[in-house]
């Protein structure tokens, strides 16, 4: 393989690993969403509520957006860094 | 007298045409990598260089600072009633003293000043990044040139060259980068990767991504931002975890003496005899333990990602379609929001965590 060729498989490698590293978003994308709907539930019902239930749900988003990021992080490494 | 609606109209109907129409009004891309970008000749002992996200944090504090003083200094001439500017930022106070109160409880007045001075600090730093000018103006830079002198600081680290030696030795390597095309330069335009760093110009024949076209005598220029977003740069973002993490120790034990560490190291002797499953405890107050440096990182990596995603999404977006980035940066301004109330909060719900006793042998 020649130089050139070489180099623009690993370019076509980098950025397919950054995209497998964004697969991990899934699972925040699925938790954030179980999450707003459960809040979103929980205002319905009981509208006095909302202002401790928006709080424990930005929370709760927070932490499950974690992961995401971690998986964000990782590419964005993989992209600009290695 | 013109009404300002009009001017406002007027200028986002300039702003559609310069940017989609006339192609090569399009922004050059600026050089996208993690840690800052050093300002060139600067070089203070010990101290190493200044980088562009430093000084944009230099900048940050002394906006806060100005905001901090403006408001002190009004707050004691104020009259019954107060009014514009200042007014606001009573309301915005107290409401950030309510919604304290209500996770924190009686303690807030002690954790309040961290919670807000986390919030205004990183709302600001995040929102630098929303300038007009910050990571646009800057030090019009030759790729090739800018990985010579990488390659060159790494290669001849701590040798004493002269200045004309040392331009000669880059100068060699910029060649040679130039015509190996190690490092990416002069990739073809079909790789969309390539083109994140590249000027766009108009070329007949050259075809490139989503039908731009790539000039190449011009692609291998890119610019180094004057100033770059605070929360763009892991030492930023590591520093206020750090801190954050830090001073929710310090309240730990403030509130429960030298009995906070058993939420750390315990070996509850009496309770396992009632009840085995208790033997557990020394192995859950290592997790614990563990958890506490993990959020330190996951602090610094929430903010991190957030932010420099949505700079990265900026530039891109202005690069694609100028009009679009009206939309992202309403998003930006969004997310740089509820990140800092996310940090502020975590922050304020952890303080108030290590302040509460912990364990069922003192909550019964």
């Amino acid at each position: 393989m020649d130089q050139a060729a070489a180099e623009a498989l690993v370019v076509g490698l980098k950025a397919l690993g950054a995209g497998l590293a964004m697969v991990g978003v899934i699972g925040a994308g699925a938790g954030i969403g179980i999450l707003a709907g459960g809040a979103t539930q929980g205002v319905a019902r009981n509208p006095d509520a909302a202002g401790t239930i928006q709080t424990n749900m930005i929370l709760g988003i927070a932490f499950a957006e974690a992961t995401a990021i971690y998986a964000l992080v990782v590419a964005l490494i993989i992209l600009f860094v290695l | 007298m013109i009404k300002k609606r009009y001017i406002i109209l007027g200028s986002i109907l300039l702003m559609i045409i310069l940017g989609s129409v006339v192609a090569f009004t399009k922004p050059v891309l600026p050089v996208i990598q993690l840690p800052g970008e050093l300002y060139p000749g600067i070089n203070i002992p010990i101290l190493g260089g200044i980088t562009n996200t430093f000084a944009a944090t230099l900048f940050t504090y002394l906006i806060v600072i100005a905001l901090v003083l403006a408001a002190g200094a009004r707050s004691r001439t104020a009259d019954e009633v107060p009014d514009g500017w200042y007014n606001l930022f009573e309301m915005v106070i107290e409401g950030a003293y309510n919604f304290a109160e209500g996770i924190a409880g009686p303690r807030v007045r002690d954790f309040f000043p961290w919670f807000f001075s986390f919030l205004l600090v990183i709302l600001i730093a995040n929102w630098t990044e929303l300038v007009p000018g910050v990571d646009s103006i800057g030090i019009w830079e030759n790729l090739p040139h800018l990985h010579a002198v990488e390659q060159f600081e790494e290669e001849y680290a701590g040798q004493e060259l002269s200045h004309e030696e040392e331009e000669a030795i880059i100068h060699d390597i910029e060649e040679e980068l130039d015509a190996e095309n190690i490092g990416d330069l002069r990739v073809p335009a079909e790789s969309f990767f390539g083109l994140l760093v590249r000027a766009d110009g108009n070329v007949e024949g050259n075809e490139g991504v989503l039908g731009m076209s790539v000039d190449p005598d011009r692609a291998d220029w890119t610019i180094v931002p004057f100033f770059r977003a605070p929360s763009t740069d892991l030492n930023f973002t590591l520093a206020m975890a750090l801190l954050s993490m830090v001073m929710v120790q310090y309240y730990g034990f403030k509130y429960l003496g030298l009995s906070y560490l058993k939420k750390f190291f315990t070996l509850p002797i009496d309770a396992i005899a009632k009840n085995p499953i208790r033997a557990l405890d020394p192995a859950v107050g290592i997790l614990e333990f563990v958890s506490e440096l993990a959020k330190v990182l996951s602090f610094s990596f929430r903010l991190l990602g957030n932010i420099f995603a949505g700079q990265i999404l900026l530039f891109v977006m202005a690069f694609l379609l100028p009009v679009a980035d009206v939309a992202f940066f309403g998003l930006e301004l969004f997310v740089g929001f509820i990140q800092a109330v996310v940090f502020a909060m975590l922050t304020l719900v952890f303080m108030a965590g290590a302040a509460e006793h912990h364990g069922p042998e003192e909550a019964h």
